[in-house]
Order: structure tokens, then sequence, then C-alpha cells
């Protein structure tokens, strides 16, 4: 009876080591009176996420999505020095908002300023730039693919400078070839009105 | 009325050799002209470099084309002057020299000599190339003879007319058919300009008044076709008959 007695007290205190050996991790939770530091981290990377969509204007691509992050956001400064715990929740929600706008409306930000390269590329091209301004109408196009492979890897701040070159570029290329173009066929038309003027000359003089 | 006519045929055939000499050598062509044919290949050119975009050869191009239509109109506008110059000359030189030929009343001799002299004039201006000065000359020299020639005229008219006109002297013809000459286009400028014609290209239009109802435009002299009879007034009361006939 006694050995039974030993074996269950052995097995209960087995029992009791492995269920707390292979219990889940649990943030830690503060004890009760414990002071929770300021998140202060997670409030630096959600503000920087932040400025980063206002100066791109980022946030009329997904604004729903803005909108919730926003509110997560505030909530996290609300908390922030009361309830650190909370904000620092809230901050984390607002960091994965932010970073959702950003996949979502840096591409369609670029899309737009692609669209206005091509079609001053295209205006270019229909006024045979690529011959009448070969070396420059070559280096807009070089900056222009480039822009578009950052595009692709994600390299949206760079792509963006480099599509507002591209468009510099372009632009330029156009109002000089168009400049070109004006000039050579005013000095065509000014030729032809001379010798037409000859001929009427010389019909006059009958000795044509 | 023999010695009158006498006078008109020696005019018109001193007017033959000088135009012949002449003006022939004036036939300018503006198709000819090395700067115009230039001209037009550099516009091609011009046109050709525009079409593919290569607006700065193009406007080169044209530029020098515009150059050398210049240097064409140059060259034509100086062509033209020396053509007038050489005719106006030539017709001074005949009309002197018939007129020297005939004789003038004594009292017209300072004026024939001081025609003489304007005349030299006329002839070396031209061969220094001062056609305006030539064509002033010769004009001065024209409108001296011409008093003169009326008195000379009007005395030849004044002559016993001989019993018979001679035979074998050929009158000027009433009517010339215009012919295909491919190196020589008729035209009313040309036709007058023949001998047996006025002798003188300026009197283009009376022929063109005369004939312009036979014209397929009325309105436009230079449109004529070979074949086409036309007729030729008198201007000085001389006789016209039948239908001139080249030589073979």
């Amino acid at each position: 009876m006694k050995k039974f007695l030993i074996f269950g007290l052995l097995l209960i205190g087995l029992i009791f080591v492995v269920s707390c050996a292979t219990a889940p991790k649990k943030e830690p939770v503060p004890a009760k009176g414990e002071v929770v530091p300021p998140p202060e981290s997670e409030y630096g990377q959600a503000k920087e996420l932040r400025s980063r969509i206002e100066k791109w204007g980022l946030d009329r691509y997904a604004a729903e999505e803005f909108g919730a992050a926003e509110g997560r956001f505030n909530e996290g400064e609300s908390a922030y020095n009361k309830d650190n715990a909370k904000a620092k929740t809230a901050f984390k929600d607002a960091i994965k908002g932010y970073q959702a706008v950003i996949d979502k409306g840096f591409p369609a930000y670029l899309d737009e300023k692609i669209a206005g390269v091509e079609s001053l590329k295209k205006s270019a091209e229909e006024i045979k730039a690529p011959v009448a301004l070969k070396n420059d109408y070559n280096g807009a196009k070089a900056v222009y693919e480039d822009a578009l492979n950052n595009k692709k890897k994600e390299k949206y701040e760079e792509a963006s400078d480099l599509l507002d070159r591209a468009h510099t570029q372009f632009q330029s290329v156009y109002d000089v070839t168009l400049a070109k173009k004006y000039r050579a066929e005013k000095n065509i038309d000014e030729a032809n009105e001379g010798i037409n003027e000859l001929e009427s000359a010389a019909e006059q003089e009958q000795i044509e | 009325m023999k010695r009158y006519t006498s006078i008109i045929i020696l005019l018109l055939f001193a007017m033959l050799a000088a135009l012949a000499a002449g003006s022939l050598a004036y036939g300018q062509n503006l198709r000819e002209n090395e700067h115009y044919k230039k001209a037009i290949e550099l516009q091609k050119k011009a046109e050709a470099a525009n079409a593919r975009g290569d607006y700065d050869k193009a406007y080169e191009y044209s530029e020098e084309a515009k150059k050398q239509t210049q240097m064409a109109a140059d060259l034509f506008a100086e062509l033209v002057l020396k053509f007038r110059a050489n005719s106006l000359l030539q017709q001074a030189g005949n009309r002197l020299n018939s007129l020297k030929t005939l004789g003038v009343n004594d009292d017209d001799q300072p004026a024939l000599d001081q025609a003489a002299d304007d005349y030299g004039v006329a002839r070396s201006s031209f061969n220094d190339r001062e056609y305006d000065q030539s064509i002033e000359y010769s004009n001065r020299v024209l409108a001296a003879l011409m008093d003169m020639e009326a008195k000379t005229y009007e005395t030849a008219a004044t002559q016993p007319e001989p019993a018979a006109e001679p035979a074998g002297e050929k009158p000027l013809p009433k009517y010339y058919r215009v012919r295909l000459i491919p190196d020589r286009r008729d035209c009313f400028w040309r036709i007058a300009e023949y001998d047996f014609i006025y002798g003188d290209p300026f009197k283009w239009r009376l022929l063109y008044d005369a004939n312009k109802e036979k014209l397929t435009d009325p309105g436009n002299p230079d449109l004529i076709h070979p074949g086409q009879l036309f007729e030729i007034p008198e201007i000085k009361g001389e006789a016209r008959e039948g239908e001139w006939e080249p030589e073979m």
C-alpha cells in the first residue's frame, strides 16, 4: 500500500513537471503594478511608414486600408504612456496597415507616371525624334527602361525618380524635335516659294 | 514705190543678220540654268530628309537650295537684261548702218554723227556688261534715228514711182504658220523677231492682237500650237502676200 502511495505521488509529480515544461509561451503578463515601457520602436516605425505614405500621396490608392491603419495609429498614440501594452499592439497593427497601403499604392502611383512618360515618348516618336535627336532620345529611353526595372524590383522611390527624369528628358526631346521640324519645314516652304517665283518670272519673260 | 520697198527690204535684211548673230546666242532656258537645276535637286533632298525626320539635314539642304535659287535668279536677270541690251544694240546698229547707207539731209548729219557716237557708247557698255547703260544709249540712238528715218522715207515716198516692179523680188509674207522647232519653240515674241515678220520681238503684241481669236485661249498669248496660221498685220504700209515658206 505504501509502495502504491509513493508511486502515485511520483506520477503526479512527473505529470506536473511535464505539463509545466510544454505549456505555450505567453507574452509576459506584467504583474499587477509592474510598469510596461513605452513601445518606442513600434511607434517610430509606424510614424516612418506613415510619413512615407504622406510624402508620395499613396493614401489615395488605398483609402480604406489607410483609414484603418490611421485608426489603429491614433489608438496607439492615445494609449501611449497610459497603457503601453495596448499602445504597442495598436502600433503593430498600424504598421501592418501602412505597409499594405505602400504595397498597393506605390505600383499604382508609378503606373500613372509610366502612362505619362509613355504618352510623351509616343508623341516624340510620331515626330520622328529617334532620327532627329537620336542620342537624346536614346538617353531618355535608357532612363525610362531603368525606371521600369526598378519598379519590377520594388525599388519604388528609385523608380519614381527615374520616371521623373525620363519624363523631363522626353519632354525636352519632343520640344527640340518639334522646333527643328518647324524650322526645316518653314525653310523648305521658303525655298519652294523662291523657285516658284523664278519660274513665274521666266514664263513672263517668254524666254524659258 | 520701188525705192521705198528697197529701203524696207534693206532694213529687214540688215536686222536679220544682226539678230541671227545676237539674239539667238541668248536663248536662255531656265531648265538649263545650272543653279536652278541644283536648287531643284537640293529641294528634293530637303523634302526626303524632312520626311524621314532628319530635320537638320532638311534645313541645310533647303538653305542651300535658297542660295542656289538666288544665284539662278541673278543669272537669269542678267541674261534677260543682256538679251534686251543686245536686241536693242543690234536694232540700233542695223538702223544706223541703213541710214548711213541711204544718207540723210545735211541738216541731220550732226544728229546722225551723235547717234553714231551714242551707238559706240552702247556697244562698249554692252561689252563691259553695263547692260542698263547700253540699253539707255541704244534707246537714244533709236529715238534719234526715228526722226531721221521718217524724213528719209518721206523723201523716198515723194520720189516718182518706177513704171513697174522688178521681177524676182519676193514680197514679205502675209501669213505665218507656227512651226514645231524643238530647240527654239515658236511664240509671238520669237515670231515677231523674224526678219520677214517685223525683226523686232517687242512688236509681238501686234501679232497677238491680230490673231488672238484664233487661239485656244485668247487670253493666253503663251499658248499657241504648231500648224496655226497667223496673219501678219502691216505696220509701215509694206507689201505682204501669201504664206511664208521656209527655205529648204
